[in-house]
């Protein structure tokens, strides 16, 4: 039974990944990113979430390390609040409240109590560097109001600010502008671009600045592609720089490697560039790496580097200029035409990803599952280049075909129009082209849609086109003498009166078929493809049009461009009612007679679910969103809620997700958010220490699976835990006063090896018997595995002595763990 | 104004030789240039940069090593084996002398200005006592393998760097003993598998010698251990040209892609003395292959195959910004190479070793012959004005063959004079680009020229960056004076107020359907033409046609030998 609070529209995952840089923690297992109001914490091995820490209550606009303990996190918000976190555990530790916008967040291991940010007082435009001085109170919120004026005039964003030379001066750019700020001195110098040099298109502007970290030397990024090495810059007149030119476009972002021997630039060529001795001719490259690159950053061992993308995807680099890692979110880089679909197999949200792909993102783990390229074409990027669109695409017969249309349209008379046909492969795991079909209509595609009956016998799509007629593809047989093979070929050509096709749509048991044609809506029979009858409101183009489902589907939905939404009865072929309402988005539950309507006014959108059976709306919400919605979609549940109010019934079988104009992914939810997105994955903790490697899949899992059975005995023995009092280095332990005591590390080794000889007969005996049984229930999971278990086999048998030893000092310390913490209750005993 | 037929001549076929070396002077300020046929010439950087003298060359004398010793002693050596010294004062080779070592490649005064070292195909090192009137053979350095392509004295003189194929030596001048033999890597990244050749060595007085080497590489090398310490790989051709700066703390370098690169040596930290070479900013005002480079205490001077001296000022050493801090790029002589018999219609072309005669399309010739350069002679033969190269000018009387009067002395060299007809007057342009008119029946300065120095030029007349090289008049207006330099064509009427700074200096002459009382204030004495460049000679042929010469500089790189390919992007 859920609580049943007031229903809330909230932001489900999908939030930027690539809005700040990145930031490595100090030992390189994890990685963190600002994600909304959130910051991540993803491993850098596994690429999964390991933590998110919330807490913000407003746009998180900075992350950094505390230079004074690695195992800490400050983050900066749009609230106004800087907060501190453990983020091995996820704790906030503490809470610092400004009070005015922070827009960037920087620290330095020099300034030990302060951390500078970016906040704008006065004017909207005018930004300033300040630092803050955090109090050590030990209290959980504390007001840190005391800031110190470093830079005015300054640009918003944090690239444009580089603290160089361990504090010694920062560096900021804007416009054409450098200034450096020397702490020591309280000097500015400044120097200055000339705008336009005598090129017309001389574009000098500065967009990114990084300082060298150990020599006196601040590379900026320029509006050209150049990069300028600016060096001497005490003096105002002998100051002097050197430029790297590779990039053709704007360099986005720069950093040096923790020794300062590279230098990294990146930009809309999507390549990373390694500057090494900062020489233009020896310089390495990393291409192809799909998107423009927004941000870089480095790791502080110095073994990693990172880049953000503008396709929403944080890739982990290693030092030779390898990826190792990709951590994708959802890709909203560009306008969305497919709409939101599910994917009926992995009920993955599925829309418009990179150019010319299809992606496939998981709601639930808010983590892209996988692109599919579409279009196959490699992708020119260029601005003014009019590139082929993905702008249809429909799931049909329970996810096993899938049709996408795309375009691409430079004149108006010279269409490019390309359908594709697409089926789940089992074997693979993934869709295969089955038939490309070259201009399917003479204009636009406007509607396409599967006959998604249950009973149906044979694949049906129907698209509705511009050109005045819908046609009917069929599956058909396409065997010839070489292979066994299918294919689609059009089955049926309709058109009324030359009226351009705009929607169509098929009943739930498939009997019927539903086009519009402008104003007129038409039916026909499936089976004899014959005009059954025709509805005409002239209350303007039909927008949308949807059958009713289950009780309902006697009912025809339609939503005209004048803002009337009409309801038919099939069965008297008499409108049944209408209504004055604007709808923008009109999706029908999958698993209920519900719709779902969105509509748009100019204060904002709401939301209206209702029956067709009934004019009167089941659920209002208004204001759902400032902004125009554009799309939307049911999602079904996994495990259905018992929502009792009726207001609420609605959402107990399905979930309803919509895409706002500036690609916010929201949906409605009862919980407190708090409770909503706590990780489901916890475990994922254990698995931070092994590495995925092919033999972590072969003998990972048993060890995994050992551990907990040792686990298990050894809890057993734990009770009989007094008895470990009589070991002497135990006692010793707790005799001697902590002040004079060696450190833990050496007590560590000499307490472990007192626990290990007495135990080591025992759990000899235990393992070999779950090796066995382990290996049993493997070979009936598969066949293919089969192999690798024997060969398993084989080596547990011969190095079972060591293995065994190795396997209790692991388990040992695990013990080890759970000790500590009863030592404390046994010395508040004493 | 009124208007002229115009003879626009293209057929001048002049081609500027490439530049070799350059050497600069630092006591006098002076700049020597020798150019691929062995000529030489003189340039006085503080007269505005005005070519000062020249010694007209030979193709079998060309020189590959320019050098100033002891003062204001100008040698050169080349692949005729022979070491010359010029006589600046007489303008002409006071003696050459066979070093006996095969060609020599590379010269190299000392420090102390009193020695002279030559590097020779054979190998060997040849070290020349300077003495007041001659040089003389002082003794052989060990002899190595190849050729020596460049040398350096350390500035105390005790060592000396030679960069030769694929090695740099180090030599112990007292001893004359190989101290070190540093081998260059003849491949850098892949770029080269040929044999490295150093093209030059700089010696630092801190030990470290900088090398510069065919396979695109700057190197710095450490001659007490014979180690290499920092590479720089700047381009993918060859880096042609070193020259450091008196202080040591910036050199230049040319290439042959044309780019010369200039280095400091910068501070690592504000709070430390280490300091670093670092390259920083790169200079393409060449075409052609860079060969020889020169370091001034305020600019960059580089010249090379595309025939150009360029002089790049160096902004941060730019006190004042005024025409100093301009770059310059001088293409052109600063002599008028052409003469033109106005009754016989002829044009006389001067080439560097013959004379071509042209002969104009017909009209009807009035006039008489002017004879230029730094001679004049009036029109009626009676008096003949005469400047040396020391700025003063001295007037002659023809007929009695004695002094007249002498004009008196400016500070900057005279690049044009002419003697008007019927006033006599005399016109003078300096390279300061001052004009003067001193009457020589008064002996004094005219009237006009007193209100021109009282008045002073306009400030956009004083910017322009070539001298005048030639002054004419118009036989039927008294008043008006034609003078041109290489990019403009100018009429001063002495009878329109002179402009300020405020007027328009190069202003179109006004359209004719302008009222005549705009056209009279906007009407000032410069009337100035830029429709001729470059312009190498315009005179009046009679009063209604003017003849011009022009030399587009397309023409003469189209007969340069072809640059270095380099992919441009986006092409």
């Amino acid at each position: 039974m859920v609580e049943e609070e007031n229903i809330r529209v909230v932001r489900c995952g999908g939030s930027e990944l690539n809005f700040r840089r990145a930031v490595f923690s100090a030992d390189s297992k994890y990685i963190f990113c600002v994600s909304g109001d959130f910051v991540k914490v993803y491993s850098t091995v596994t690429e999964e979430c390991v933590h998110i820490l919330h807490g913000h209550r407003n746009l998180v606009t900075g992350i950094q390390l505390n230079p004074n303990n690695h195992l800490q996190l400050y983050s900066c918000s749009l609230d106004g609040t800087i907060k501190l976190w453990d983020y091995i555990d996820g704790i906030l530790i503490k809470t610092f409240i400004v009070g005015c916008k922070l827009h960037a967040l920087f620290t330095l291991a020099q300034a030990e109590d302060s951390v500078f940010v970016i906040v704008n007082k006065e004017k909207p435009d005018i930004f300033q560097l300040v630092s803050v001085k955090l109090s050590k109170s030990s209290s959980q919120e504390v007001e840190a109001k005391e800031l110190s004026f470093v830079l005015d005039y300054i640009n918003q964003s944090p690239k444009c600010i580089a603290f160089g030379n361990e504090g010694v001066y920062v560096a900021a750019v804007r416009e054409f502008y450098l200034s450096v700020y020397f702490f020591k001195k309280k000097t500015t110098s400044r120097f200055t671009l000339s705008s336009s040099r005598n090129k017309k298109h001389a574009k000098n502007n500065f967009t990114c600045v990084a300082c060298h970290p150990t020599e006196d030397c601040i590379a900026s990024g320029h509006m050209d592609g150049k990069i300028r090495l600016w060096r001497n810059f005490y003096d105002d007149k002998k100051y002097t720089y050197t430029c790297l030119h590779w990039h053709h476009d704007m360099v986005m972002d720069l950093a040096f490697s923790v020794t300062g021997t590279s230098l990294l630039s990146g930009g809309r060529e999507s390549v990373l560039v390694e500057w090494r001795d900062a020489t233009e001719k020896n310089k390495e490259f990393l291409p192809r790496l799909g998107a423009t690159i927004e941000h870089i950053s480095v790791s502080p061992a110095g073994d990693l580097f990172c880049t953000s993308h503008s396709d929403n995807k944080i890739i982990i680099i290693h030092r030779n200029l390898e990826a190792s890692a990709v951590i994708q979110g959802l890709v909203k880089d560009r306008s969305i035409f497919t709409g939101l679909m599910i994917d009926p197999r992995t009920k993955a949200l599925v829309l418009n990803g990179k150019p010319g792909h299809l992606q496939f993102y998981s709601l639930q783990n808010d983590k892209q599952l996988y692109n599919l390229d579409i279009i196959q074409q490699e992708y020119i990027n260029d601005y003014g280049l009019i590139q082929i669109e993905l702008t249809k695409a429909a799931f049909g017969c329970f996810g096993n075909w899938l049709a996408t249309v795309e375009q691409r349209q430079e004149k108006e008379t010279e269409l490019e129009l390309q359908m594709k046909l697409w089926m789940y492969n089992k074997k693979t795991q993934g869709f295969i082209l089955n038939t490309k079909i070259n201009m399917p209509h003479e204009d636009c595609i406007t509607a396409l849609c599967f006959c998604n009956a249950e009973k149906s016998e044979q694949p049906t799509l129907v698209t509705a086109s511009k050109d005045g007629y819908f046609k009917v593809w069929i599956l058909t047989d396409d065997s010839d003498i070489y292979k066994k093979a299918v294919g689609w070929t059009c089955d049926f050509v309709g058109s009324y009166h030359k009226y351009q096709a705009t929607n169509c749509c098929f009943s739930e048991d498939g009997s019927l078929l539903a086009v519009s044609f402008e104003e007129i809506v038409t039916i026909w029979d499936s089976v004899t493809w014959e005009l059954k009858c025709t509805f005409c409101q002239r209350a303007g183009k039909i927008r949308h049009l949807c059958f009713g489902r289950l009780t309902c589907s006697k009912y025809l939905l339609g939503a005209t461009e004048n803002g009337i939404l009409c309801c038919w009865n099939l069965l008297s072929c008499a409108l049944e009612w209408n209504a004055k309402l604007n709808v923008r988005v009109m999706e029908p539950d999958p698993n209920s007679e519900n719709i779902a309507a969105i509509s748009q006014s100019s204060v904002g959108s709401d939301l209206f679910v209702f029956k067709p059976s009934e004019p009167r709306p089941l659920y209002i919400q208004k204001g759902i969103s400032r902004e125009e919605v554009q799309w939307g979609v049911f999602v079904p549940r996994d495990v259905p809620e018992s929502f009792t109010s009726e207001a609420y019934q609605w959402l107990n079988r399905s979930q309803f997700y919509f895409l706002t104009k500036s690609q916010s992914l929201l949906t409605f939810s009862t919980k407190s958010p708090e409770e909503k997105l706590t990780p489901t994955s916890k475990q994922l903790l254990a698995e931070e220490s092994l590495p995925t490697t092919p033999f972590y899949f072969i003998l990972g899992k048993h060890r995994q699976q050992q551990d907990e059975k040792l686990n298990e005995t050894l809890e057993n023995e734990l009770v009989q835990l007094p008895l470990t009092e009589n070991i002497p280095a135990i006692s010793e332990l707790l005799h001697t006063p902590a002040h004079v005591l060696p450190s833990a590390a050496f007590l560590c080794s000499m307490f472990v090896n007192s626990l290990l000889l007495s135990k080591e007969t025992k759990s000899a005996k235990e393992i070999p018997e779950d090796v066995d049984m382990e290996e049993e229930k493997e070979s009936e999971d598969s066949d293919e595995e089969n192999d690798f278990t024997e060969k398993v086999q084989d080596t547990s048998n011969t190095g079972l002595g060591e293995d065994i030893i190795h396997q209790l000092s692991k388990s040992e310390e695990k013990e080890l763990r759970k000790f500590r913490k009863i030592d404390y209750s046994w010395i508040a005993a004493l | 104004m009124g208007e002229f037929k115009v003879h626009r001549v293209r057929f001048f076929n002049y081609v500027p030789s490439g530049i070799r070396c350059v050497a600069y002077n630092n006591q006098s300020n002076r700049l020597a240039v020798s150019r691929t046929d062995g000529t030489v010439e003189i340039y006085n950087l503080s007269a505005n940069y005005f070519q000062e003298k020249f010694f007209p060359g030979h193709e079998s004398r060309a020189t590959e090593a320019l050098c100033w010793a002891e003062g204001q002693r100008l040698f050169s050596a080349g692949l005729n084996g022979e070491i010359m010294e010029y006589d600046l004062q007489a303008l002409n080779i006071k003696y050459a002398m066979d070093a006996f070592g095969g060609p020599i490649w590379s010269m190299a005064a000392s420090p102390s200005g009193s020695q002279l070292l030559v590097g020779c195909e054979d190998g060997s090192v040849k070290l020349f006592q300077i003495t007041p009137d001659k040089i003389q053979f002082e003794r052989n350095f060990d002899r190595q393998k190849s050729r020596i392509l460049s040398l350096s004295w350390h500035p105390s003189g005790t060592h000396i760097a030679a960069g030769s194929i694929d090695y740099i030596s180090v030599f112990d001048v007292k001893s004359g003993s190989a101290v070190h033999k540093m081998i260059v890597d003849r491949q850098y990244m892949g770029v080269s598998k040929r044999k490295c050749i150093v093209w030059g060595v700089a010696f630092l007085s801190d030990g470290t010698v900088i090398s510069v080497d065919s396979a695109g590489k700057v190197q710095f090398w450490d001659s007490a251990t014979g180690t290499l310490v920092k590479s720089h790989l700047i381009a993918n051709a060859d880096v042609q040209s070193i020259a450091v700066a008196d202080q040591e703390d910036s050199f230049v370098v040319g290439t042959a892609e044309g780019t010369v690169f200039h280095f400091q040596l910068v501070p690592v930290t504000s709070n430390s003395n280490e300091k670093q070479w670092v390259r920083t900013k790169p200079f393409q005002h060449h075409t052609h292959d860079v060969r020889t480079v020169a370091h001034s205490p305020t600019a960059l001077i580089s010249g090379g195959t595309d025939t150009h001296l360029v002089i790049r000022p160096l902004m941060e050493k730019v006190e004042v910004k005024n025409y100093d801090a301009a770059l310059r790029k001088i293409t052109f002589p600063h002599r008028c190479l052409i003469s033109c018999s106005k009754k016989r219609q002829l044009l006389l072309f001067q080439f560097a070793h013959h004379l071509e005669l042209w002969r104009l399309g017909s009209t009807v010739a009035t006039g008489t012959v002017e004879a230029m350069c730094l001679l004049a002679v009036s029109p009626d033969g009676n008096w003949l004005a005469a400047s040396g190269t020391s700025a003063g000018v001295h007037v002659y009387n023809v007929k009695q063959l004695k002094l007249h009067c002498t004009v008196p002395a400016y500070n900057f060299p005279v690049t044009a004079m002419a003697i008007a007809p019927n006033t006599n007057n005399l016109v003078i342009a300096h390279s300061d680009q001052q004009i003067f008119e001193y009457s020589i029946p008064d002996k004094q300065y005219t009237d006009w020229s007193r209100t021109v120095q009282k008045q002073g030029f306009h400030h956009l007349w004083l910017q322009r960056d070539t001298p005048i090289t030639h002054i004419s008049f118009h036989p039927k207006r008294p008043m008006h004076i034609l003078l041109h330099d290489a990019y403009m064509f100018c009429i001063i009427d002495k009878s329109l107020p002179l402009p300020n700074d405020k007027t328009l200096l190069y202003n179109p002459f006004p359209p004719t359907n302008e009222s005549d009382v705009v056209r009279r204030r906007t009407a000032h004495a410069f009337k100035i033409s830029k429709i001729y460049k470059p312009l190498l000679f315009m005179d009046l042929l009679d009063e209604r046609t003017l003849v011009a010469v022009e030399r587009p500089l397309d023409d003469i790189i189209a007969q340069l030998p072809p640059p270095i390919k380099k992919k441009k992007f986006g092409t």
